[in-house]
């Protein structure tokens, strides 16, 4: 409110009272997990072969969908920010609608593409022997569909929001494209290109729905830490427990590193 | 038996009975009305059933309400394993029908099951494979042609019940080759609608799955059958209704449903 600038004014109590509900909507279940753990047995907890399985498997299959996010999903940033083209609405949609699409029926929907019997599954294990489902790749693919609109979205945000005039700049002083983009155009929207990677990590890191459905759950090939997680609640509620806190954090440090290393200049 | 005059009344005095055996801190607990007369039910309950008992207890479930119009009964289906868990941690529910012995005495451990449990069916294995058995998958020991093999994950009854007999078979199973479901219809259905190349399920499960696979008996000498216990918890807040739902699926029409869906009859 106008007058009001020079003064900290004390939260209306109303909002107040609702913004520490909000947020002990949101801490309380980590509390609650926090405090279910058994620290005495976390070690060996977290050392079993199916968590180290899981652990490896994770890391794996995170990493690669975050490469291949990056190789797939920063030219798509830069033509849906830099280019006109006929449809682009469309392809706008497609893009994003794996953020609100529940990963469950992105799984299903992998599974009639690129399972045995899907519409290029089927070519590609007839004629060439490959089969994504109940693989490692088919694991990657799940966490690389539902998580590269993260980095799309942030880095063609970033390309947006970018002064067009300094690749224009460089562009006239004789740089090629290649050039403009490596010198120019990606120092200045590296936070928000580490940032997009971080989400897509994380969000691969933490795919569930897509991978169970298309995947499969099979220790050591397609068992990532949120399948085992899921698995061992149904008798082992200990070592579900054990395994959560470990992604708990791992989020949490990703959290950390984004804001203090990379996303400080953003801080205000 | 005494009938309630009217709904009101039965509700005053069932809690001047409930207050009355606390006060006196003894344990009428009334597991003996299970009786067949029907008094006029109401309310609701849900009832925390084995994932197997899926089609046969929906289908129980509304020929139930014909009987029962102002009642109605909620399924929270699951993994038995899964389902005492959440019983034994809490969670709200009136009836537990596990498919194995084991789970339903972990809720026994925790004093939450009122009476005693009533064995109401059995089950046995089954492979399935894909449509044609392209693999040619003919028995246990066959199951070792196969690139990828769902089962049940160890803590449900279709997962130790499916090790058992293997390792009767004397089959041992690759770990990189099992594709684990949380329970017997996620494990059929890596089958079915995925591209696991077998199952090992329930026949009851294996007696849905029409076109989408073929059903591979297991012969007894290596089949192993488990028991199915049905009981009112402690916590109900609608027994009689619990009872009466429990009467139903172990009296005669429960038991021709279930043998309808291929269950074999108790004991």
């Amino acid at each position: 409110m106008a007058g009001s600038a020079g003064r900290r004014r004390r939260p209306p109590p109303l909002l107040l009272a609702s913004g520490v509900v909000a947020v002990g909507l949101l801490a309380l279940p980590l509390v609650g997990l926090l405090a279910r753990v058994s620290w005495s047995t976390l070690g060996s907890d977290l050392t079993s072969p199916t968590a180290l399985d899981a652990l490896r498997l994770s890391l794996v299959c995170s990493l690669w969908a975050t490469g291949l996010s990056l190789l797939l999903g920063l030219p798509l940033a830069w033509l849906l920010a830099r280019t006109e083209f006929r449809g682009k609405s469309v392809v706008r949609a497609i893009t994003v609608l794996p953020l609100v699409l529940p990963p469950v029926v992105g799984g299903v929907a992998l599974l009639l593409a690129f399972g045995r019997d899907g519409i290029l599954g089927r070519p590609l294990f007839d004629w060439f022997g490959i089969q994504f489902t109940f693989s490692t790749a088919g694991v990657v693919l799940a966490e690389t569909f539902v998580a590269m609109p993260f980095l799309i979205v942030t880095v063609e945000a970033a390309l947006q929001v970018m002064d067009v005039r300094f690749e224009e700049v460089a562009a006239s002083l004789g740089a090629g494209r290649w050039a403009t983009f490596r010198l120019v155009t990606a120092p200045m929207i590296r936070s928000s290109l580490v940032a997009g990677a971080a989400l897509t990590w994380a969000r691969a890191l933490g795919e569930f729905g897509a991978t169970i459905t298309f995947a499969g759950d099979i220790q050591g090939r397609t068992q990532t830490l949120p399948l085992a997680v899921y698995l061992a609640l149904e008798g082992n509620e200990r070592v579900a427990v054990a395994l959560s806190l470990l992604l708990l954090v791992v989020s949490f440090a990703v959290l950390v590193a984004l804001r203090g290393r990379w996303l400080g200049a953003l801080r205000t | 038996m005494r009938r309630p005059i009217n709904r009101t009344f039965a509700l005053v005095a069932l809690s001047i009975v409930a207050v009355a055996a606390t006060a006196c801190s003894t344990s009428t607990t009334a597991a003996t009305t299970t009786s067949t007369s029907s008094p006029r039910l109401s309310g609701s309950i849900t009832v925390s059933a084995a994932s197997s008992l899926t089609e046969t207890f929906t289908t129980l479930a509304t020929s139930f309400r014909l009987l029962h119009p102002s009642t109605s009964v909620t399924f929270n289906f699951g993994s038995s394993g899964a389902l005492a868990t959440q019983i034994t941690s809490g969670a709200p529910a009136d009836v537990f029908a596990s498919a194995s012995p084991s789970d339903m005495t972990t809720v026994q451990a925790a004093h939450l099951v009122s009476g005693t449990p009533v064995i109401f069916a059995r089950n046995r294995l089954e492979i399935v494979v894909k449509p044609g058995n392209p693999l040619g998958i003919h028995s246990l020991a066959d199951l070792t042609k196969a690139d990828v093999v769902a089962l049940c994950v160890s803590t449900a009854p279709c997962g130790s019940t499916a090790q058992e007999a293997l390792t009767k078979a004397g089959v041992t199973l690759a770990t990189s080759k099992v594709s684990l479901g949380a329970n017997v219809d996620a494990t059929l259905a890596q089958v079915t609608t995925g591209d696991a190349d077998a199952a090992i399920v329930y026949v009851t499960n294996a007696a849905t799955v029409g076109a989408q696979g073929v059903a591979v008996p297991i012969p007894p000498s290596q089949n192993v059958s488990t028991s199915y216990p049905i009981a009112v918890l402690t916590t109900t807040s609608n027994r009689s209704l619990a009872s009466a739902w429990v009467a139903y699926v172990v009296g005669p029409i429960g038991r021709a449903a279930l043998l309808r869906a291929h269950f074999l009859p108790p004991g």
